[in-house]
């Protein structure tokens, strides 16, 4: 961008570009890309649920070294993708799951393994279910809905009575006479928004048995047993998650940390639930590192808190976040957080790498990067591998000889330039600026004396006109002068606009004035005489005037305008208006 | 909220393992029949997809997968219309944004969320009332929640209730700690109680060191209140986290021009047009910088810049005016003065500045008016240099006694400053012809 040499940036970098593919369009989600050793070979592949562009299709599409190794149809929209293994067995081969509406399917060495449906939730506002059970006809069962709807709000219905009140009326009564299970329709299928796992005995082992862990669209937490499939814990929620993360160990202890969508983050274990923060702009992703939670919010700020609910800092980021991950580099035992940050003039886009509110690294990317994820990929240890919003895959390898935070900035943050390379733009004199200086200089009092003699003469021609318009006028005839009025506001606070127009050819009126008369007890106004400004022919003026009712009822206004007699008058009715502004 | 357990160990396993069982074929989103459990798609199937969207910035898709959702749900779906809210409110249109916002509080009357989207459109749409008894309603349907007390407050300090609004905005930084109602209660104060403000300003700055607005305008209030110090002090603090913060480095640089060190403000004024290229008063400071190191010409462009961006800026057109002077352009000197005069009458200076200018001249009898009006607006007060420089136009006019009173009634008035003294005494023996002005006309500066 700046000075910086690109060879000094490019020798410094930390990564090696390992693979690029601009043609895979891949379009997904930072949910939904997970990274596992799927065979048990020592070679990780990633696992990126891919959408078409409607979001209605998706496929699981699963990466192996620089090539697509497999690829499986799934049967709905994924929200989330998560690895775990569920079993002691000795080849560990993990389980996928991909959480899809109200359903979790589990799929093993690429194929369907298992599906999880979340119970639907029955609580059903108890006077819906009686008119559902009132053996009505389709018509006053509708009735009885809308005034319910009325009373409720139509979210809070059931699925069944949304249904209903939507469908066409002449198919209303056909819907009605089907449903012969009605208790059962009534219960609503909820959809899971997040989900992530928490290892279930150890964490010294990172392919020990996990348990998923997962939030509703309606408002429940749920531990789901990935051995048994059955579910061990429900919470109810504060508000709908939009992020979930979990430290611990399910059966020792842990805390759930998630936001919502209206911007809160909050703190959850066996015991309680504890708001850590609510911020003004909903969060756009989180990441827990150790004790300690990031995320970045809409309105381009990182903020850090511990899990325990202590702020620790927050910095405002260079562009818009779109992503953020956690990038622990082991071997410097650094732990960075990557932000993928857009800017508002589209053309840039950048990674920027921060260790607590330092940042330490950036990445300029052709595109902005919609997903990250960082870990083992192939054989090698540290893979940063980025989507971008436009689907390319870039895999970028940690070098072993890297190092963060030699200053290794690039252009865009680079700090200003010291100052003594700063340059104000400021023209320079230039030949034409001198010769008018001399000028002025040596005849100063010929330019002053001119430009006083202009003066004069034009203020005499302007007095010169001034007059013949009065001589030449002839007395104005009521006829010559043109009112309307119009009241402009819904009040108390009324505009009243008086437009007066000069029809004559060749008259000009000089000394008018407009007065409003009024009754004092229901009007107040500030300036009731106006004086208007010389009328010359076919000029309109507007004369306003600012009126305010003091009680409830119609009443109307005299304008007069007169100057030595009187001219014109009209009348305004001004209607009674509802709303009174007591005096003050 | 609660977070009781509500275990719910399932007795049975709902499927037996052994024999994997395939997921359904997939369905089509679109379609909501009855499903073999008898269970309907809910309309809420694709919010968590549309909030993403949403957070990510990624408005134009969002708003295609909104209207996806509204056509299928025939209007009816509240988070696609919520959604829809936030992005128009974004765009600048907040009339359609609080059609959709009302929609949503017809589809839920119950959430808080609503309600305060509506109340806030019609905050926006600059109309305080009817946010006001909004959020009055929204209060009721639930807890009393930070932003809603803070949007209350925001409407009474609209309305001028400024005790309701104090009121409210305590509240909502109790409830909250959030930034935004730290320095809107900061704010509130500094209308009538500075002190306050200045502790409230103080805790703002101490729980969200990291933004320098807060400290930027800290350090005005400080200045406002001629603590200059700690001014000093919160600039310097606003310049630590952000190094070229303009307002910070404008106030810092008009402080250092004040005490007399052109260069060191011109550093500061260096940094500061990076960011703020196009402000009358940056530029109109940084050409009284360059006056003050005497580079006439220089100061003449940035002050002629500064009345290009902002042509009514009666400072800069005098600055420009006294800056001619020192280059014995008398004629322009005299216009500058003039139009600067037209905008300000009652700024003597600029009076005095005329009356130089136009005694240069050789139009006395319009200096004279010109210093005895600007005597009228003085009244009795002290006015040094205006006296001193009249009693040396009386004397080159050939008035000599009323010059000697003039004369004596500045010496009075500076208390027998030696240094004025001097320069009346060698202007009276002296007798130049057209004598350079000796005026001690102070530059006017702006301040942010």
């Amino acid at each position: 961008m700046s000075g910086f040499s690109s060879r000094t940036l490019q020798f410094q970098q930390p990564w090696i570009d390992a693979f690029s593919d601009s043609n895979l369009a891949l379009n997904t989600l930072p949910s939904c890309i997970a990274l596992a050793d799927l065979q048990d070979d020592a070679d990780s592949k990633l696992i990126v649920g891919a959408f078409d562009e409607t979001y209605t299709d998706a496929k699981l599409k699963i990466f192996k070294g620089t090539t697509q190794y497999g690829e499986v149809k799934l049967p709905g929209t994924p929200s989330a993708i998560q690895t775990f293994y569920s079993d002691l067995n000795k080849t560990k081969i993990p389980g996928i799951g991909v959480a899809s509406g109200p359903n979790i399917y589990v799929y093993k060495n690429l194929r369907p393994y298992f599906k999880f449906t979340v119970p639907p939730q029955s609580e059903v506002n108890s006077l819906e279910a009686d008119i559902w059970q009132q053996k009505c006809d389709a018509t006053q069962l509708t009735k009885l809905l809308e005034d319910l709807k009325m009373e409720l709000g139509f979210t809070n219905l059931s699925p069944a009575s949304q249904k209903l009140l939507l469908l066409e009326p002449h198919l209303r009564e056909q819907f009605v006479q089907t449903r012969g299970q009605l208790a059962l329709g009534l219960r609503r299928k909820t959809t899971i928004t997040c989900m992530t796992s928490i290892p279930k005995y150890s964490t010294d082992d990172e392919k020990s048995i996990s348990c998923l862990v997962f939030a509703t669209e309606c408002a429940k937490l749920y531990f789901l047993d990935i051995q048994a499939f059955t579910i061990l814990n429900e919470f109810s929620m504060p508000g709908i998650a939009s992020h979930l993360a979990i430290s611990g160990l399910y059966v020792v202890s842990y805390v759930v940390i998630f936001t919502t969508r209206n911007g809160c983050l909050y703190t959850m274990n066996e015991k309680k639930t504890e708001c850590i923060a609510s911020f003004s702009a909903p969060s756009i992703g989180l990441v827990l590192q150790g004790d300690f939670i990031m995320t970045a919010l809409m309105d381009s700020t990182l903020h850090c808190f511990t899990i325990q609910g202590m702020k620790q800092w927050s910095v405002e980021l260079p562009g818009i976040p779109i992503t953020l991950a956690s990038i622990p580099i082991m071997s410097l035992s650094l732990k960075l957080v990557a932000v993928s940050c857009r800017f508002r003039d589209e053309k840039t886009s950048h990674l920027f790498f921060y260790s607590g509110p330092q940042l330490m690294h950036s990445i300029a990317t052709p595109q902005p990067v919609s997903a990250i994820i960082f870990g083992p990929y192939g054989q090698g240890e540290s893979a940063l591998i980025t989507i971008s919003t436009r689907g390319s895959l870039n895999i970028r390898l940690l070098k072993r000889t890297a190092q963060f935070g030699c200053g290794e900035r690039a252009g865009i943050l680079a700090l200003p330039p010291p100052n003594s390379q700063i340059k104000l733009n400021v023209p320079k004199k230039s030949k034409l600026l001198v010769e008018q200086t001399i000028r002025e200089r040596e005849q100063k009092i010929e330019i002053y004396e001119q430009w006083k003699r202009s003066w004069l003469h034009l203020n005499v021609m302007t007095c010169e006109e001034y007059l013949k318009a009065l001589q030449s006028s002839a007395v104005s005839q009521n006829n010559s002068l043109k009112l309307t009025a119009q009241v402009l506001g819904l009040g108390p606070h009324l505009k009243i606009q008086v437009f007066l127009q000069n029809l004559s050819k060749k008259e000009a009126f000089t000394s008018l004035t407009v007065v409003f008369h009024y009754n004092k007890s229901v009007f107040k106004m500030d300036s009731p005489s106006r004086q208007v400004p010389m009328l010359v022919p076919n000029y309109e003026c507007c004369v306003e005037s600012y009126i305010v009712c003091e009680m409830s009822v119609s009443s109307n206004v005299t304008v007069l305008v007169f100057d030595e007699q009187l001219r014109l008058s009209a009348f305004i009715n001004i209607p009674a208006c509802n709303c009174i502004c007591s005096s003050q | 909220m609660s977070g009781d357990v509500v275990a719910n160990h399932y007795a049975g396993r709902p499927q037996t393992s052994s024999r994997p069982r395939e997921p359904e074929t997939p369905t089509s989103t679109g379609a909501r029949g009855l499903s073999v459990h008898g269970e309907f798609e809910p309309l809420e199937t694709n919010n968590w997809l549309l909030h993403l969207k949403y957070v990510r910035g990624e408005h134009e898709t969002c708003k295609r997968l909104a209207h996806t959702e509204l056509a299928k749900s025939q209007g009816h779906n509240e988070y696609a219309n919520y959604v829809m809210g936030l992005i128009l409110r974004i765009e600048g249109r907040i009339q359609e944004s609080l059609d959709f916002f009302n929609k949503c509080r017809q589809l839920d009357p119950s959430n808080v969320d609503n309600v305060k989207q509506v109340a806030r459109s019609h905050f926006l749409l600059g109309r305080p009332e009817q946010a006001l008894a909004e959020y009055g309603s929204a209060l009721k349907l639930g807890p009393p929640d930070w932003s809603l007390l803070h949007g209350l407050g925001l409407c009474y300090v609209q309305l001028g209730r400024l005790e309701e609004a104090a009121e409210a905005l305590t509240r909502a930084v109790e409830l909250g700690r959030t930034e935004e109602s730290h320095r809107a209660l900061a704010r509130l104060h500094a209308r009538s109680e500075p002190g306050r403000a200045i502790a409230a300003y103080r805790t703002a700055c101490a729980l969200f060191p990291s933004n320098p607005e807060t400290a930027v305008e800290l350090g005005q209030l400080h200045f406002e209140m001629a603590e200059t110090q700690q001014a000093f002090d919160a600039w310097g603090t606003a310049l630590c986290h952000d190094p070229a913060h303009p307002a910070a480095l404008l106030a810092l640089g008009a402080e250092f021009q004040r005490n007399d060190e052109p260069e060191v403000a011109l550093t500061k004024y260096k940094l500061c047009a990076q960011r703020l290229p196009e402000s009358s008063f940056l530029w109109n400071n940084i050409g009284m910088c360059f006056f003050a190191k005497k580079k006439f010409v220089a100061a003449i462009s940035c002050l002629k810049r500064a009345i290009y961006l902002a042509p009514l800026d009666w400072k800069a057109l005098y600055n420009l005016g006294l800056v001619h002077m020192h280059t014995h352009q008398f004629v322009s000197a005299f216009h500058f003065a003039s139009a600067s005069m037209k905008r300000n009458p009652l700024h003597v200076p600029t009076l005095l500045l005329l009356a130089l200018a136009l005694h240069s001249l050789a139009d006395d009898t319009s200096a004279r008016r010109a210093f005895e009006q600007a005597l009228r607006l003085r009244g009795d007060s002290d006015a040094p240099e205006l006296r001193a420089n009249f009693a040396v136009f009386l004397k080159r006019i050939g008035q000599e006694e009323a010059a000697r009173a003039q004369a004596e009634l500045a010496m009075v008035a500076a208390a027998r400053d030696p240094q004025l003294e001097q320069l009346l005494r060698a202007a009276f023996d002296a007798q130049p012809e057209r004598p350079e002005d000796i005026s001690q006309i102070r530059a006017e500066e702006d301040e942010v």
